[in-house]
């Protein structure tokens, strides 16, 4: 358990080893897909290429709307709210109730808002790295095609 | 993500949202102690230093995370179903209990944390409405 913490923590600190594994786990792949039969590293090739279609990158730009959408709705709230509160505060003969209510609504509605648009925000964070990991991927499949090829003309 | 790192992350989440279960519980009590006690929603919401806002939050939290988590275990779901049995009936069991605590914790929150913050909500927004509509 400690070991594990102590690897995800230098992982999360030091951007050098995150590109050192980064670069490790691509090395593993490509010594894996060496290893593999042409026929089987032309079918896995092909079905990363159907799963990549413009589909995927329609649903990636509905997202990219839907997000601009809703953390503008949300921030926009957060802000009338917190605006309409300091204008409360600022005005003479309100009730101290009235007050305290205005204060924990606004509170609960900014509050509420900033934790769905973090959340949001990382959503749409993993929706592009998946998208850029199989980028890379097919990259790689691509490669150790040309390389085989090659090695085929020159023997 | 690596599986192993899925089910630590998993059985860490599941950990902690258990803790906070058990001190969700208790504090719902203590709420109903002082419901009965003719306390306003805005002292019940106050009360212990804000306890209802900050528990609330951290639901909120957990709920949102605990569908991230659910989404990497849906991930190594199907690797595992390929390569390794052992962990494929460890990712069902994590995601099983996951669902649960979701399910307890929204069970939890909402009565009365939720039910208080909805009415403050809807009257703090009626208050700021009506001073909003007479000083333009």
């Amino acid at each position: 358990m400690k070991k594990f913490f102590s690897k995800y923590f230098s992982l999360i600190v030091s951007p050098k080893k995150r590109t050192d594994l980064k670069k490790a786990k691509d090395l593993d792949k490509l010594t894996d897909l060496k290893k593999l039969n042409y026929n089987t590293l032309i079918l896995e090739k092909n079905r990363l290429i159907a799963n990549d279609n413009s589909k995927r990158w329609l649903l990636t730009g509905i997202y990219g709307v839907f997000y601009v959408s809703i953390v503008g709705l949300l921030s926009a709230t957060s802000f009338a709210y917190i605006r309409q509160y300091i204008k409360l505060l600022f005005t003479s003969n309100v009730n101290e109730d009235k007050l305290a209510t205005a204060k924990l609504a606004t509170i609960i509605i900014s509050g509420s808002s900033l934790v769905l648009m973090a959340a949001l925000t990382f959503a749409l964070f993993l929706f592009l790295k998946v998208q850029q990991n199989r980028k890379e991927l097919i990259l790689l499949y691509e490669y150790e095609e040309k390389r085989r090829e090659e090695e085929k003309n020159e023997s | 993500m690596n599986p192993k790192t899925a089910h630590i992350l998993s059985a860490i989440y599941i950990g902690i949202s258990g803790i906070f279960c058990a001190f969700l519980y208790r504090y719902n009590i203590e709420l109903n102690d002082l419901k009965k006690l003719n306390y306003s929603d805005l002292q019940l919401l106050e009360a212990n230093n804000n306890a209802a806002i900050k528990y609330f939050f951290l639901a909120l939290l957990l709920v949102i995370i605990a569908f991230f988590l659910l989404f990497i275990l849906f991930k190594t779901f199907s690797y595992d179903a390929d390569n390794n049995a052992k962990n494929f009936f460890k990712t069902l069991f994590l995601g099983i209990v996951i669902i649960l605590m979701l399910i307890l914790i929204i069970k939890l929150i909402s009565i009365p944390i939720l039910q208080l913050i909805l009415r403050i909500t809807v009257a703090g927004s009626i208050i700021m409405g009506f001073f909003a509509s007479t000083s333009n």
